[in-house]
């Protein structure tokens, strides 16, 4: 015979005293008769349960929105007996005997949460930037783009007078011809920093660094690097970046939850590190692009790989198996992909390009 | 001013007491004996056949006025991963129907005197706060924003900006009440529910001042003006009709924060005088001092952990001397809390804490979580005897909008003391 009376306590919503009750369960509800003799009868229907569904933790009944009254009944066998004796409860009441149910079921979505976020990172993040990309006035680029030009190459640390910049200006319309119709204003500036590096900024402005004009030995070089810049710019590299860092920070706030506070600072690094990949996709893109830019403008393709087999020999890349802490790809394997994309191209009519320049003279710009 | 992790509702003001004291059950006469009453000894009323139900085990060895944490990492665990789960598979609106649920565990899981809390807010209340505060934020943003873009003088500009950032320092107090009147008016002990009455026009005021004062004497103000936030944060909390009072002053948090200073002070002069020999050293690399420049390179490694793990203790030393003394400071009726939060327990929890969530890559973070609950809970109690017959039901409503601007602004002060 199972138990039919429970012990537990009644609060009456009114004063903090726990009075001992007894509980009883009915075929339409529960019926709870306090102590101090009075008694009463509560409907299934107007019940909830808000605890008891954990190991331990005493059952919690209550009923009514403005006074609460509670039902407090420390013994979880409670809860078989009423799905024994009132099978129809179904799932209003925490059931025990589906605890090991609720157990697979978490870890189910466990897996189900791992293979989401993956996909999320892997396909959806990726999609829904190309969809709302486009949406981004070029406008806020331009602006974009001018402020950082303005901090990272100040007018006073550039180089050549615009007349000195013409056979730039000639490479970059060179190669843009092609184009029907492209609606970047593209621009190009020579900093005087030494450095071996290029930069496309979102709006149009090329930013080239004098180290890197010295070390190419023909104007071909130097268009192989510019059309990997104007491809960032046409592609919107920098805006699907920020979409993209943006959305990986929700992501990983969403899959960190609650816990956010305390492990910030970790996820911070998964960020960036989940944001490199996006990165090498974008400069993977850039040199695809670039190559058929300059294949479509008939310039020769070789002097893009030239110039980047002399950034191979000459910077070495980090250490095997930190290849994913780089946000661009492997030097060998981008001149692999560009040969490949170069050989497979039927032209090999090239114009020469800039025939008049003296090349040397030219690269030497910043130094005059 | 981020006390707990989000999520660990430091249970207001309950904490255990003493064996020897009685904590006595409203309205009877004997008092509270070390378990309550768990059995019911009334007669069945007449007519009704109920057998007179046995006396159960009482497996509770609680003494009366104490407070304990009963929830698991691992139970926590399971409704972290459900949420994270739900929120990915809803784009992120169940965020906020998870976050209420960790909550009421936490709730649930806290018992005083042989009861356990319950917490009733939802995850709807939190969702609309969310979408208010949205509002107000993206109107400050959007005036910070185009404050330069605005046609009129260089004044037109600096007072747009000006203001904004005058509206986001007075956001950070307001979020403060508002995130504490909704946790309070959402947890209840026996029915009870719990209230928060401050005006928060008075705490900005107070808040304000406070920084200013604080800048200005370089840090002096800093123990006073923690102290009067804790005392208007505990003055103004009621449980039912009952208000819980704070009888502390700054001027005894004083002498912790001027010895942390000291002991910082005297760690960054010897840095100052030790530290430019060790970088000459490092510059003549195989100089003699250090030999060479992978010691001395070590040597900075060490110097930074030194710093960091010093910082540390006397962040955690200090969060130990301060919550023991607000807690020991605050009373509700007759009835007073005393906390034994010890700096060296407190430092070994921060700790081992700090390790759990680097080697777990942050998902241990249920287990921590978990700890830092039980140890403040099995380290607060309440001494001295409340009526609790006497103890009315006076519930406020509060809207969940402050409570949304408080996760906007990341100032989650918890319900202890701050």
């Amino acid at each position: 015979m199972m138990k039919s009376v429970w012990n537990g306590h009644y609060l009456d919503g009114k004063t903090a005293a726990s009075q001992p009750a007894a509980i009883v369960i009915m075929p339409t509800g529960l019926e709870i008769r306090t102590e101090a003799g009075e008694s009463f009868r509560w409907t299934f229907r107007e019940i909830r349960q808000t605890q008891g569904s954990y190991r331990g933790e005493p059952i919690r009944l209550e009923r009514g929105r403005e006074i609460t009254e509670a039902v407090v009944i420390p013994d979880t066998e409670f809860l078989t007996e009423l799905h024994r004796r009132v099978p129809e409860l179904g799932l209003r009441y925490h059931n025990p005997a589906l605890r090991r149910t609720r157990i697979s079921l978490t870890v189910l979505a466990a897996s189900a949460a791992a293979a989401l976020s993956a996909a999320a990172y892997v396909w959806g993040i990726p999609a829904l930037v190309s969809v709302v990309t486009p949406f981004v006035p070029i406008s806020w680029e331009e602006n974009l783009g001018e402020s950082t030009a303005g901090g990272l190459a100040p007018p006073d640390q550039r180089c050549g007078r615009p007349d000195q910049l013409k056979p730039i200006d000639h490479i970059v319309s060179t190669l843009t011809a092609p184009l029907t119709y492209q609606p970047y204003r593209l621009h190009v500036i020579v900093a005087k920093d030494p450095i071996l590096n290029a930069f496309a900024l979102p709006g149009g402005t090329i930013v080239v660094f004098r180290g890197l004009i010295e070390r190419t030995d023909s104007a071909d070089e130097l268009a192989g690097v510019l059309a990997h810049e104007i491809q960032h710019i046409l592609k919107r590299h920098t805006t699907r970046a920020m979409l993209e860092e943006a959305s990986t920070a929700v992501l990983i706030a969403a899959v960190s939850g609650d816990a956010s506070g305390a492990i910030t600072y970790g996820l911070k690094s998964a960020q960036v590190a989940g944001t490199l990949r996006y990165s090498r996709r974008s400069e993977e893109e850039a040199d695809a692009e670039g190559m058929k830019m300059l294949l479509a403008a008939r310039v020769n393709p070789a002097g893009m790989i030239r110039f980047f087999e002399r950034l191979d020999r000459e910077a070495p890349e980090l250490p095997a198996g930190l290849n994913f802490l780089s946000t661009h790809p492997v030097t060998k394997d981008r001149i692999k992909r560009l040969r490949e994309i170069a050989s497979a191209s039927s032209n090999t009519k090239h114009v020469r390009l800039l025939p008049q320049l003296d090349w040397k003279a030219f690269r030497k710009l910043c130094s005059t | 001013m981020r006390i707990h992790p989000k999520g660990r509702p430091g249970l207001p003001f309950l904490r255990r007491a003493p064996r020897t004291e009685r904590f006595y059950l409203g309205g009877l006469t004997e008092p509270f004996r070390t378990h309550p009453p768990r059995s019911v000894s009334a007669s069945p009323p007449a007519g009704d056949k109920i057998p007179t139900p046995t006396m159960p085990a009482d497996s509770h060895s609680m003494p009366s006025g104490e407070l304990a944490f009963h929830g698991s990492g691992g139970s926590l665990f399971g409704i972290h991963i459900v949420n994270i789960f739900l929120t990915l598979l809803t784009l992120g609106v169940y965020f906020f129907w998870g976050k209420n649920r960790i909550r009421s565990y936490f709730f649930s899981q806290t018992e005083f005197a042989g009861d356990r809390f319950a917490y009733h807010g939802t995850g709807r209340e939190l969702f609309i706060g969310f979408l208010k505060a949205a509002v107000i934020f993206g109107a400050i943003s959007a005036l910070m924003r185009t404050g330069p873009l605005l046609p009129g003088g260089i004044f037109v500009k600096l007072a747009a900006i000006l203001t904004g950032y005058a509206l986001l320092l007075t956001f950070i107090p307001l979020a403060m009440v508002g995130s504490r009147r909704y946790r309070l008016s959402r947890s209840s002990w026996r029915g009870i529910r719990f209230s928060f009455r401050g005006k928060a026009a008075q705490f900005i005021k107070l808040f304000l001042r406070g920084t200013l004062l604080t800048l200005i004497t370089l840090g002096v103000h800093y123990p006073f003006f923690v102290t009067r936030q804790y005392a208007f944060m505990a003055n103004d909390s009621y449980f039912g009709n009952r208000k819980f009072s704070f009888d502390g002053n700054g001027k005894d948090l004083f002498g912790y924060y001027l010895k942390a200073f000291a002991i910082w002070m005297i760690w960054s002069i010897s840095l100052g005088v030790a530290l430019p020999l060790i970088i000459a050293s490092v510059a003549h690399a195989g100089q003699p001092l250090v030999g060479s420049k992978a010691a001395a390179i070590s040597i900075i490694a060490a110097i930074g952990i030194g710093t960091v793990a010093i910082l540390l203790g006397l962040k955690t030393f200090l969060t130990a001397k301060r919550q023991s003394y607000f807690w020991d400071h605050t009373t509700i009726d007759t009835a007073r809390f005393r906390s034994s939060i010890q700096f060296i327990p407190l430092l070994r929890l921060t700790i081992t804490n700090f390790f759990i969530l680097i080697f777990t890559l942050g998902f241990g973070w249920s287990w921590t979580a978990a700890r830092k609950a039980r140890f403040y809970m099995s380290n607060i109690r309440l001494d001295g005897a409340i009526d609790l017959q006497a103890v009315q039901q006076e519930a406020q409503d509060a809207p969940a909008t402050g409570e949304a601007l408080d996760g906007f602004l990341d100032v989650d002060i918890g319900f202890g003391p701050a």
